[in-house]
């Protein structure tokens, strides 16, 4: 029962990003669907999501064997993950650089700008976004020598943790350049959210028993580190900081909340790669 | 159609490991690569306890995993069941290596001086076409040892008979462990063994029905 060593922290980095910058591109979107008022600050959110993954994508290229046949990764999309992944995340890049441009003065002649055409581009790419938080657990699933990763349980856990570690990312940003106070607590509200549900989530990945591969992966994960910090760290602690936030009013707690759901959510990723282990070829002779 | 597929009889495999030098030579493996490996393990506890030796090429499945999830299409099953890598097409993702429940795809670190070495056969491009030629940055596994069984029609000679046209690995194997042949013709050897009692595959559950099959 090895481990597994083909994927490293490069596929984390990427993981990451990709999860974080679409769900800070989707939660922008969403609260500036929601709050017009608010546009002026989450366009820094639209515009920062798609370079997150776009820095992730680089980081990605450096661990391909031959980066310079990228190309070619578009090819098998009618049962390729990685392919399908590639279209996705080829379009949310487009799209939410084609919404969010135009809201930035030395881009605002682009000819679509900001009105209907503009806001179409957005839902795009918001849909696309959403897709990019599927797909990375999509792209374990299919690891059928790795039983760690091979369940559906990494869907629903990537995406819950790519929205609360994209709504860190917000928050933070959004303290930096001066948001009011009410759509921060609105921020931090919808974390909390999300934060409840990576808990139940990661909760059942770690419990449902499954073969012996995956058990003793699991095991690894359920150390006394791995539990504070994925559990303790990124979800528990962050979101007591968010609730303080909810109850008082007082804002400042949120950036070491939104800190640390983002130092979480690398962890989580990087963890779970690393504890990948393959299937134990093994035959029991009558 | 031909479907060729491999029989290893494990109580005659006695874990010599020459099958697994026998492939390296063969296909200029360079350190490191082991494209067939002979696993070795212990069960029970003395004084019950056994020891099995488990030899494992690439299973040429008929469904296979890493063909699937390969996003360049640099593996396809070629028409006979055979599991092939274009090195022309791979992008090194290393998404195969991790999809296969077999553990034998190797992903080739070294420079190309460690794999083409002047005057080795694979410089010149004597055995191989361009894209079966190893190359650094890519997937490589085991080929059934596609450039001997590929000549068989011209030679008039039957893969699993002939050694000329055998893959390496069965023809060293000096328990007679290994048998090669087509599992689609009711009256070949591997065939019959393949649908004995006695034969099983590996990680069934894993969907991708493997051409190699175990003699218990």
């Amino acid at each position: 029962m090895r481990k597994q060593d083909a994927w490293g922290w490069e596929i984390a980095v990427d993981t990451f990003l990709g999860g974080a910058g679409a769900g800070l591109y989707a939660s922008s979107f969403l609260l500036g669907v929601a709050n017009v008022s608010a546009q002026e600050f989450l366009r820094y959110g639209l515009l920062l999501g798609p370079i997150l993954l776009l820095v992730g994508l680089v980081v990605l290229f450096a661990e391909l064997g031959k980066p310079a046949r990228i190309i070619k990764a578009f090819a098998n999309i009618r049962s390729s993950w990685m392919s399908v992944g590639g279209v996705i995340q080829t379009i949310f890049i487009i799209c939410a650089l084609g919404y969010s441009l135009p809201m930035f003065g030395p881009f605002s002649w682009l000819p679509w700008g900001t009105g209907v055409f503009g806001l179409l581009i957005g839902t795009v790419g918001l849909i696309a976004g959403i897709l990019v938080l599927l797909y990375h657990g999509f792209l374990f699933g299919d690891s059928r020598g790795v039983p760690l990763w091979s369940t559906p349980i990494l869907q629903p856990l990537f995406l819950f943790v790519g929205l609360s570690t994209g709504l860190a990312a917000l928050f933070l940003i959004g303290y930096g350049i001066g948001m009011e106070m009410l759509t921060l607590q609105t921020i931090g509200n919808i974390t909390l959210v999300f934060l409840a549900g990576e808990g139940i989530v990661l909760w059942a990945f770690l419990m449902v028993p499954s073969r012996m591969t995956y058990e003793l992966s699991v095991m690894e994960l359920k150390t006394p580190a791995n539990l504070g910090i994925m559990g303790g760290i990124a979800i528990i602690l962050p979101a007591v900081l968010f609730a303080t936030i909810s109850l008082t009013g007082f804002t400042a707690p949120g950036i070491l909340a939104g800190l640390l759901i983002l130092i979480g959510g690398f962890y989580l990723r990087h963890i779970i790669i690393k504890a990948g282990r393959y299937y134990p070829s093994r035959i029991n002779m009558p | 159609m031909v479907r060729w597929g491999m029989v290893m009889d494990l109580r005659k495999c006695v874990g010599c490991q020459t099958c697994t030098v026998a492939c390296e030579v063969e296909n200029f493996l360079p350190r490191g690569v082991l494209w067939g490996r002979v696993d070795d393990y212990e069960e029970g506890e003395y004084p019950n306890a056994k020891r099995t030796f488990l030899p494992i090429p690439c299973m040429h499945c008929e469904e296979p995993a890493c063909e699937k999830v390969c996003p360049t299409k640099a593996t396809q099953k070629r028409e006979d069941g055979v599991v092939t890598i274009d090195y022309n097409k791979c992008l090194g993702c290393k998404y195969c290596i991790v999809a296969c429940p077999y553990e034998v795809r190797f992903y080739l670190k070294v420079g190309e001086e460690k794999i083409r070495w002047p005057g080795s056969p694979l410089w010149k491009g004597e055995f191989r076409s361009e894209s079966q030629l190893l190359q650094k940055g890519t997937v490589s596994k085991c080929t059934f040892c596609t450039h001997r069984i590929d000549k068989a029609k011209e030679l008039g000679k039957i893969p699993g008979k002939d050694p000329e046209v055998t893959p390496m690995c069965v023809n060293s194997c000096v328990g007679d462990a290994r048998y090669f042949g087509d599992l689609d013709d009711p009256n070949s050897e591997v065939s019959k063994l393949a649908s004995s009692q006695r034969a099983i595959r590996l990680h069934e559950e894993a969907g991708t029905k493997p051409s190699v099959y175990y003699l218990l």
